[in-house]
C-alpha cells in the first residue's frame, strides 16, 4: 500500500501528490486518540455502573475470609470458657464441698479486675469487641480459679497434716498382742486394791515388743514416773494427746518429732504394773476418750504392717 | 484534505480512484477499539489508584482492625489455653491427692459442637443418618427385650408389692447427682491412717446442712448423738421391715425421734461431719439381717439408666473414703 496518493487540483488541472504536513499528522493522531479515549471512558463508566470497584471487591473478599476466621476464634473462646466452667464446677461442687469451704459464687468469679485499662471499649466493631470482652472475662476467671485451686491445695495440705496427726492405729502390733483389755472407766485397781478410773486401754504383749506412735506429733514428755513407769507423752496438735506407759525403755526424747508408726519404745512392766503390758491413753481437748474408737479394728495384720513400715521409712527420710 | 484521492497506476498509465475496502475499515475500527481498551484498562486502574469509595474505605479500615486484633487475640487465647491446661493439671493433682488415687477423674465433658452437623457435607450427613437409623434399630430391639423383663418384674410386684415398696430405693440426699457419691462400698483407703479397710457404706459429699431424707418408708429405730470425734457421730437408723435397715451417719443435726414412723423422702436430719469424718458428707449404709450390702444396688429411684451406670462406675473406684 506504500503507494503515493494524489489529489486532483482543479486550479492547476494537475494531479498533485498529497503531502501530509507534521501538523496534519499530529492532528490526525490526536483525533484518533481522542476518540479512543472517549471509547475507553464510556467503557469505564459502564463498568463502574455494572460492577463494584476492583479494590472494593478485593477488600470485601478479604473481609469475608477474616470474618470466618473470627468466627472460628469466637468458637475457640467459647470452648475455652466451657472447659473452664467444667473446672469451676468441679471446684465448687466437689472440692469445696469435701474441704468444707464455701463455693465461690458466679458474680465473684466473673468480677473484673478493677482499674484495668479496657482495650475493648474503644473498638466499634462488635465482632472484635465481644471477643475482647470474652477473652477478658476468661482471663479474670482463670486468675480467680488459679487462686481458688491454690487455696484448695493449701487447705488440703493443712487437712492432710491434721489427718496424719490424729491417733488412728493400734500402738502394738497384733503379732505381739496377747490380749486387749477393753475396760475403760472405773475399775478396781489390781495393786492399789481400790476403785479408780482407768483412763486408757491395756495391751498385753511380751516384754520388748515395739510400741508405735499412733499419729504424727511432738514428744512432750519422755521420762520415768512412779505410777506409769517409763512413760511417753505425745502432743499431736488439733486437740489430741496420747500417753504410753509401763515401757521397759523409751527411745525418743522430749521435743522430738515423731511420725505415725515410728517405734517410740518397748513394752515392759515398769511402774504400778502386774504384768508386761502397754497402757495407752488418748486425750481429746484435755478429756480422756476411749482409745478403742481411735484405731481401726477391721484393719488386717498385713495392712497394719504396711502402715508401720511407712512410719519407719518416714523416720529414716527425716534424719 | 478535501477531495478524492487517486493512485497512479503505472500499467494503465492513468490515475485511478482509491477505493476504500471493508478490510481498511475493519482495521481502523479494531485500532480504535484496541486503543479504546487500553484507555479503559488504564482508566480503571487509575481510578482504583486514586479514588477510594466510602465502602472501600470502610472495608479497608475494618479489615485492618480485624487483622491487627486477630493477632493480639489469638495470642491472648493461646495464653489462656495454656493457663487452662496448667489449671487442669493442678486440678488433677488436687483430685488425686484428695482421693489418694492415681486414676483420672471422670473424662472431660465433651464440648457440644452443634454446628458440626450444619457444616458437614452431604455425604457425611447421609452417613450420620445411616448411623442414626442403625442405632434406632438397636435401641428398638433392646427396648423390646427390656419390656419382657419389665413384664416379669411387674408380676413380682403383684405378688410381693409390700416387700418391694419397703426397699430403700431413694437416694438419701435430694436432689441427688451421681457425682456426689465420692466413695463407694468395699475396700477403700482410710483418710486418717491411709491403710486399706472395708468401707461398709457409701459416702455422699454434700454441703453442711443439706437435708438428709429417708430412703424408704419405715420406723426410726435408733437416733444417737455423740460428741466423740470418732465413729459414726450423730446417726439415725431406720427399719424398713423385711430385714432391711438403713443407717445415716455423721449428721450435723437430727430432727426425728426414736420410734417415729417415717415416710419415704421425709427429712430426718442434715449433712454434717460429726464423728470420725474428714469432710461434711453422709455415710449411708444398707444392712440386711445384720450384714451390710452395697447401697448402690438400692439407690435407683429417679436416676436415668445412663446415670445409674455412671454411679456404679464411680462407686467402684478404689479411692479414699471420707470416714
Amino acid at each position: 500500500m506504500a503507494k503515493i496518493r494524489y489529489t486532483y487540483n482543479p486550479e492547476t488541472c494537475k494531479y498533485e501528490p498529497v503531502i501530509i504536513s507534521p501538523r496534519v499528522a499530529g492532528k490526525r493522531i490526536l483525533n484518533f486518540l481522542g476518540v479512543s479515549l472517549l471509547l475507553g471512558l464510556a467503557g469505564t463508566l459502564y463498568f463502574n455502573y455494572r460492577y463494584p470497584l476492583i479494590d472494593e471487591t478485593l477488600q470485601a473478599e478479604r473481609n469475608l475470609t477474616l470474618k470466618t476466621q473470627w468466627r472460628v476464634l469466637h468458637k475457640q473462646l467459647q470452648k475455652t470458657s466451657y472447659q473452664l466452667s467444667a473446672l469451676e464446677h468441679n471446684d465448687d461442687q466437689n472440692y469445696r464441698v469435701i474441704l468444707d469451704l464455701e463455693p465461690l459464687d458466679q458474680s465473684q468469679r466473673e468480677a473484673g479486675v478493677g482499674g484495668r485499662e479496657k482495650e475493648s471499649e474503644s473498638i466499634s466493631y462488635p465482632l472484635i469487641r465481644t471477643a475482647y470482652e470474652q477473652a477478658e472475662k476468661i482471663k479474670n476467671r482463670l486468675d480467680i480459679e488459679s487462686q481458688s485451686l491454690k487455696q484448695l491445695m493449701d487447705e488440703l495440705s493443712k487437712k492432710e497434716r491434721m489427718w496424719a496427726s490424729r491417733p488412728a492405729i493400734q500402738p502394738v502390733s497384733n503379732r505381739d498382742l496377747k490380749h486387749l483389755h477393753t475396760i475403760f472407766g472405773l475399775r478396781m485397781h489390781p495393786l492399789l486394791g481400790y476403785v479408780r478410773p482407768h483412763n486408757g486401754l491395756d495391751f498385753t504383749a511380751p516384754e520388748g515388743a515395739p510400741i508405735y506412735a499412733t499419729g504424727d506429733g511432738t514428744v512432750g514428755i519422755a521420762q520415768y514416773s512412779q505410777s506409769m513407769g517409763n512413760m511417753v507423752f505425745i502432743n499431736h496438735g488439733y486437740g489430741f494427746q496420747t500417753r504410753y506407759g509401763h515401757m521397759t525403755k523409751f527411745i525418743v526424747y522430749a521435743g522430738e518429732k515423731v511420725k505415725r508408726g515410728q517405734v517410740i519404745g518397748y513394752v515392759g512392766d515398769t511402774g504400778l504394773s502386774v504384768a508386761a503390758h502397754l497402757h495407752y491413753e488418748i486425750l481429746y481437748n484435755g478429756v480422756y476418750v476411749n482409745p478403742i474408737n481411735f484405731f481401726q479394728r477391721d484393719l488386717n495384720n498385713k495392712e497394719y504392717e504396711k502402715l508401720i513400715e511407712i512410719g519407719s521409712q518416714a523416720v529414716t527420710s527425716l534424719d | 484534505m478535501a477531495g478524492t484521492k487517486y493512485h497512479y497506476n503505472p500499467k494503465t498509465l492513468r490515475y485511478e480512484r482509491v477505493k476504500i475496502s471493508i478490510f481498511n475499515v475493519l482495521i481502523t475500527m479494531i485500532a480504535y477499539l484496541a486503543f479504546g481498551f487500553v484507555f479503559f484498562v488504564g482508566l480503571v486502574l487509575l481510578q482504583n489508584l486514586i479514588m477510594e469509595t466510602p465502602i472501600e474505605k470502610k472495608l479497608r479500615a475494618e479489615n485492618k482492625a480485624l487483622d491487627q486484633h486477630q493477632v493480639i487475640l489469638t495470642a491472648q487465647l493461646n495464653e489462656s489455653n495454656q493457663r487452662l491446661a496448667e489449671l487442669k493439671e493442678q486440678d488433677l493433682a488436687l483430685y488425686q491427692k484428695l482421693f489418694e488415687t492415681n486414676l483420672p477423674p471422670e473424662s472431660d465433658p465433651v464440648y457440644p459442637d452443634r454446628e458440626e452437623l450444619l457444616i458437614a457435607d452431604p455425604q457425611d450427613f447421609d452417613e450420620s443418618i445411616d448411623q442414626l437409623s442403625h442405632r434406632f434399630t438397636e435401641l428398638n430391639t433392646a427396648a423390646r427385650s427390656y419390656n419382657q423383663t419389665f413384664r416379669y418384674e411387674a408380676s413380682i410386684h403383684k405378688n410381693d408389692l409390700g416387700h418391694v415398696m419397703a426397699l430403700p430405693t431413694l437416694a438419701p440426699v435430694q436432689p441427688f447427682e451421681v457425682e456426689k457419691l465420692v466413695s463407694g462400698y468395699g475396700i477403700r483407703i482410710n483418710p486418717f491412717h491411709k491403710g486399706n479397710y472395708h468401707h461398709d457404706g457409701v459416702d455422699i459429699a454434700s454441703p453442711r446442712g443439706t437435708p438428709v431424707v429417708a430412703a424408704g418408708k419405715g420406723r426410726v429405730v435408733l437416733t444417737r448423738r455423740s460428741d466423740l470425734v470418732a465413729g459414726y457421730g450423730n446417726y439415725v437408723e431406720i427399719d424398713h421391715g423385711f430385714g432391711y435397715i438403713t443407717r445415716y451417719s455423721h449428721l450435723e443435726d437430727i430432727v426425728v425421734r426414736q420410734g417415729q414412723s417415717i415416710k419415704k423422702g421425709e427429712v430426718l436430719g442434715s449433712v454434717g461431719s460429726s464423728g470420725g469424718s474428714i469432710a461434711p458428707h453422709l455415710h449411708y449404709e444398707v444392712i440386711k439381717n445384720g450384714v451390710s450390702l452395697n447401697p448402690v444396688r438400692f439407690i435407683m429411684e429417679g436416676i436415668a439408666t445412663d446415670r445409674y451406670e455412671a454411679l456404679v462406675a464411680i462407686s467402684k473406684k478404689q479411692n479414699q473414703s471420707l470416714d
